[in-house]
């Protein structure tokens, strides 16, 4: 009796011993930093990033663009900044291409039964991407490490960031393709007469337009105090791309010459939302150069 | 009597014991305590290399690969405190299980993965397809594997197919994808880890891919009273992904890649319904069929030992 006691007393006391100290001690790295003696690239510091860019999956025209980023890094994670990107030079699509191919060089001579554009026509109705801007909140939530075939290691972050996306566009111009009801009665019965289309451009697809923005980043750093910037860049913005009417809405018919006729209507009406995306290439400098590191 | 004055003495004992365990460890959390103190000194007080990237290291602190590692250097820089307070020994034991570099969540060598995935076509603006599929590899290192994959496709026209015959008057050539199947050989040629919020620590990787195999496609005719055709096209592929290590078998997976063949579509003079006729009379265009894909891939077996030393 006396040994059983003395045993259970022992393992009471070797019981609570090991479970206090391994209750007390626990995990050394519980909510201690993932990532010591790293360095801030970014709390309190300015970004500025010149890049260049190019549109993708756009139906008739890629946009390269030139600009520059401005960026202030309030802490880890967050920042603000506004971008602005012009558009000097521009490419036709392959759909472009193909379509204009297919399309006659000059319009045919009863618009009225066939109103198929002419090559010209088709061009010059398209609107262009001429300016990219627009102010966003940037939020980086990773940062991290990585090897290129085991040879060179860089530090990189990923970020994610919204905001408003103001894009200028270029108007197309149908005007000398186009004919109004009164020039059509001045010439109506003229053998000489150029064929036209008759459209009414009654608000052009050009301007400046609005929407939201969005996209995806990475920073692949050089050293403390520049990196090359990716990112990847989503508007959605409103726009009628090939500058034709799309709702099919047209004017009263009216008689000239004994015939109905009526014009088509090309307006903003005609605009729909579209996914509008580019990709930036660029390099980030960060001010001030020193960056320091954390413990 | 004499028992229970064994028993009060074993209480006390135990009472005791569990006093200078709990002592120590709070000594233990003095030192980390001590950390974010000197987090307020002026950065000049700890050695700035902000040139070596690797200088940086990284410690997870929930996963269980790496919970068995941190930033030594960082906390031996830490316990040269520690020591000064006469705490040295019980620090040294503290971090000495503690490794550098975290070992990689899954290796991939002799096991085989199998991906299921979708995908969606990205660079037609007339017709999207998605595409839902799979791929079985099998790992001959831990870069590189072969293996052979393959989706299915299903069509959606755009809205700007029905907008190039009412705007320009064009009623465009198009065909359809059926099935892809190809042959491929990837190799991971890239390999990082990210911190979430510097708390989570995730593994990732970056793999090249390419391959051979066909593609089979479909006419859409543009005459609704035209017989279609089929075509099965020699494929080439090539793309890049990336994929998120979760754990030992399980990673989340995304790439794109550029199926390219060469397709035959309807002639823009076809005036036969006939579909051998048409096929006769064919254009042949080089294609670059790019599909973004993303899915999952599992390894098997879902288990394994690593050989080399923590």
């Amino acid at each position: 009796m006396k040994k059983l006691l003395h045993f259970l007393l022992f393992v009471s006391i070797l019981g609570t011993t090991m479970s206090a100290y391994a209750v007390e001690r626990g995990d050394p790295l519980k909510g201690q930093p993932a990532v010591r003696k790293r360095v801030l690239y970014l709390p309190a510091r300015f970004e500025v990033t010149p890049s260049l860019g190019v549109s993708f999956l756009q139906d008739y025209r890629h946009s390269f663009l030139v600009g520059a980023k401005a960026e202030y890094h309030l802490n880890d994670y967050l920042s603000f900044g506004f971008s602005a990107h012009f558009s000097p030079v521009s490419m036709n699509t392959g759909l472009t291409d193909e379509i204009h191919a297919t399309l006659p060089n000059q319009l045919e001579d009863d618009t009225w039964v066939n109103p198929t554009p002419s090559k010209d026509a088709m061009m010059d109705a398209l609107n262009e991407i001429k300016l990219v801007m627009g102010p966003h909140i940037t939020y980086t939530p990773a940062f991290g490490k990585m090897g290129l075939f085991s040879t060179v290691f860089f530090n990189f972050d990923v970020y994610f960031f919204g905001g408003l996306g103001l894009v200028m566009f270029e108007a197309g111009d149908l005007t000398p393709y186009t004919d109004t009801p009164d020039e059509y009665r001045q010439t109506v019965g003229d053998p000489d007469r150029e064929p036209k289309l008759h459209i009414i451009v009654k608000e052009e697809n050009g301007g400046m337009r609005f929407g939201p923005q969005a996209g995806i980043g990475f920073h692949f750093y050089l050293n403390s105090w520049m990196a090359i910037n990716a990112e990847f860049r989503w508007m959605y913005i409103k726009r009628n791309a090939a500058g034709f009417d799309r709702n099919g809405d047209k004017t009263e018919p009216e008689s000239i010459n004994g015939l109905d006729r009526d014009w088509v209507i090309v307006d903003s009406k005609d605009e729909s939302w579209e996914n509008t995306m580019f990709f930036h290439f660029g390099l980030s400098m960060f001010f001030p150069q020193f960056a320091p590191r954390s413990n | 009597m004499k028992t229970w004055a064994i028993v009060l003495s074993a209480l006390f004992a135990t009472w005791t014991l569990t006093g200078v365990t709990a002592a120590h460890a709070r000594g233990a959390d003095d030192d980390i305590i001590m950390e974010e103190d000197d987090t307020s000194k002026p950065a000049e007080d700890t050695p700035t290399d902000a040139t070596d990237p690797a200088a940086t290291d990284v410690t997870d602190t929930t996963d269980p690969a790496a919970t068995e590692s941190t930033d030594a250097a960082a906390a031996v820089a830490d316990d040269e405190k520690s020591l000064k307070k006469g705490d040295d020994e019980d620090a040294r034991s503290y971090w000495s299980d503690i490794k550098v570099v975290p070992r990689k969540l899954i290796l991939k060598q002799n096991r085989v993965e199998l991906i299921p995935y979708m995908g969606v076509t990205l660079n037609d603006n007339l017709i999207r397809h998605i595409a839902f599929g799979g791929e079985f590899g099998y790992y001959m290192s831990d870069a590189m594997s072969i293996g052979v994959g393959g989706h299915m496709y299903t069509k959606q026209q755009t809205d700007r197919a029905y907008l190039t015959g009412l705007q320009q008057r064009v009623l465009p050539t198009l065909n359809q994808y059926l099935y892809t199947a190809t042959l491929n050989v990837n190799y991971e040629a890239a390999y990082g880890k990210f911190a979430f919020h510097n708390k989570k620590i995730l593994q990732w990787g970056i793999f090249l891919s390419g391959g051979l195999g066909v593609t089979g496609t479909e006419v859409i005719p543009r005459n609704a009273a035209h017989e279609p055709w089929t075509n099965m096209n020699i494929t080439i592929q090539v793309g890049a992904g990336f994929r998120v290590f979760i754990n030992q078998w399980l990673t989340l997976w995304g790439g794109v890649r550029n199926y390219m063949m060469q397709d035959k579509f309807e002639n823009s003079n076809r005036t036969q319904p006939e579909a051998d006729v048409g096929e006769k009379n064919a254009a042949a265009r080089f294609i670059n069929n790019l599909v973004f894909q993303v899915g999952v891939s599992v390894f098997f077996p879902t288990s394994f030992e690593y050989t080399t030393f923590k």
